[in-house]
């Protein structure tokens, strides 16, 4: 007993001094505060109430913002809830989901497309633990949720990089913000990596090129099979080298349609197709939901081809949209320029002008050749 | 009437108007070297910027999260 004790201190000394150094080796002071919350670092009983097994990451569509649910195991986080006027929208679609108790709220950052939902969100539900990054704004919306947070003798947790979170099997590390920021308020966004098994996906608000390289050089691991494109896919986010560190399969976009900041911006697309990413953006498909089982990954909703459909970087579609041809035999659409739109027979063929999601509304099939 | 700027995008400034309305503003309109967080007012048809005001909430912003953190 007394042997195993002793081998018990000594293995914690040898740590201990492996921690110290690696902060040495790196210099990297910030990680000293990755001394990681042991309570939290613990995987957390789940009572034996393990009705639902595996994890689901849903990209819920409030327009232009971001709110994702993450569910493992019957634990639920909230990572941000849209615009102010979304609040019912993430409401209703956490209580559709049988959300009764929140373990994490996390808002990002300060701005209101982010955590404009949460006032209400936290006023709803029972919360555990809100995170929030040390930065203040200076608007009602953010004073609302603050108020709330006091309201129900919430305490605030801010989480410092190199930090890991248990959510139900699922672990999260915190990999961004590395630094002050000073007034930028999307580069101090709580950046996450999420791990499920052999599963992983990276959120990171609206981090820009800046947090993004320091993350880079944070040395954390980074690379994930899903992507929630930072800022909703502004070019001033997803740099080159934090897009291939990160090498997603899917990267998931949440965008509001026509939306007047011109997100996703065609940078970004350009890069994501350049590298092979599969895009499911919120304005085409609405609410995205992405299953884990541990060893792989399941698009709820969505085949294989409508996936593909999302994935298409569509440039100067504007509202009056352009011309396409249809045939009316197959049901597919083609670009008039089409070598198969040609040959389609006159009785067969119809010229639409308009979008091609209207197209898509209409259940009709884009052309695999020319790609409209 | 007082507006603060929640954002700024695309040459765009995201406003929160007292009501808590979101107004997205023409960052030309608004005084040169407007910032996130700046609380303006408007006056005779022009926006100006209330450094005062601006100030006053940061702090109380500032103070009711320090208060909140762990």
């Amino acid at each position: 007993m007394t042997t195993n004790m002793a081998g018990k201190k000594g293995k914690r000394i040898l740590a201990l001094a492996a921690v110290l150094c690696m902060i040495l080796l790196t210099g990297c002071v910030y990680k000293a505060t990755g001394s990681v919350d042991m309570n939290t670092a613990v995987p957390r009983e789940t009572d034996g109430q393990k009705t639902d097994s595996g994890l689901a990451a849903h990209f819920i569509d409030v327009g232009q913002g971001d709110s994702t649910l993450i569910e493992a195991n019957g634990h639920f986080m909230l990572v941000d809830a849209g615009e102010k006027d979304q609040t019912d929208t993430v409401i209703n679609y956490l209580k559709a989901q049988g959300v009764k108790k929140l373990d994490y709220v996390i808002g990002t950052h300060p701005h209101s497309d982010h955590i404009g939902g949460l006032e209400g969100v936290i006023r709803e539900f029972d919360v555990t633990t809100v995170m929030l990054p040390e930065k203040e704004h200076t608007t009602r919306i953010y004073e609302g949720m603050l108020d709330a947070i006091a309201d129900k003798n919430i305490k605030v947790t801010i989480p410092k990089a190199g930090e890991s979170y248990r959510l139900g099997d699922a672990s999260f590390q915190i990999i961004s913000p590395n630094r002050d920021y000073g007034d930028n308020l999307n580069n101090w966004s709580i950046g996450m990596r999420l791990v499920y098994g052999k599963t992983s996906f990276v959120l990171c608000g609206d981090a820009e090129k800046e947090a993004e390289q320091d993350m880079l050089l944070s040395g954390f691991p980074l690379k994930a099979d899903v992507l929630k494109v930072s800022h909703h896919g502004s070019s001033t986010s997803s740099t080159p080298e934090f897009i291939k560190a990160v090498s997603p399969r899917y990267a998931v976009i949440s965008c509001g349609k026509n939306n007047d900041y011109g997100h996703p911006h065609k940078e970004t697309m350009d890069l994501f197709k350049k590298q092979g990413f599969k895009v499911l953006r919120t304005d085409q498909i609405g609410t995205i939901v992405i299953e884990s089982d541990g060893t792989g990954l399941q698009i709820l909703g969505q085949d294989e081809q409508q996936e593909n459909l999302a994935g298409e970087t569509r440039e100067n579609e504007t509202d009056t949209g352009k011309d396409y041809i249809i045939n009316t035999n197959t049901g597919k659409f083609h670009l008039p320029d089409c070598k198969l739109a040609k040959s389609i027979k006159e009785e067969n063929r119809k010229l639409y002008t308009g979008t091609r999601e209207e197209l898509i509304n209409q259940g009709l099939e884009p052309c695999k050749s020319c790609n409209p | 009437m007082q507006y603060i700027i929640d954002r700024i995008e695309q040459g765009i400034a995201i406003c929160e108007e007292e009501s808590g309305t979101m107004v997205k503003l023409p960052l030309k309109e608004l005084p040169i070297g407007s910032r996130e967080g700046d609380v303006l007012f408007k006056l005779n048809g022009t926006f100006q910027f209330d450094g005062e005001a601006t100030n006053r909430r940061r702090q109380k912003m500032r103070e009711k999260l320090n208060r909140l953190i762990k």
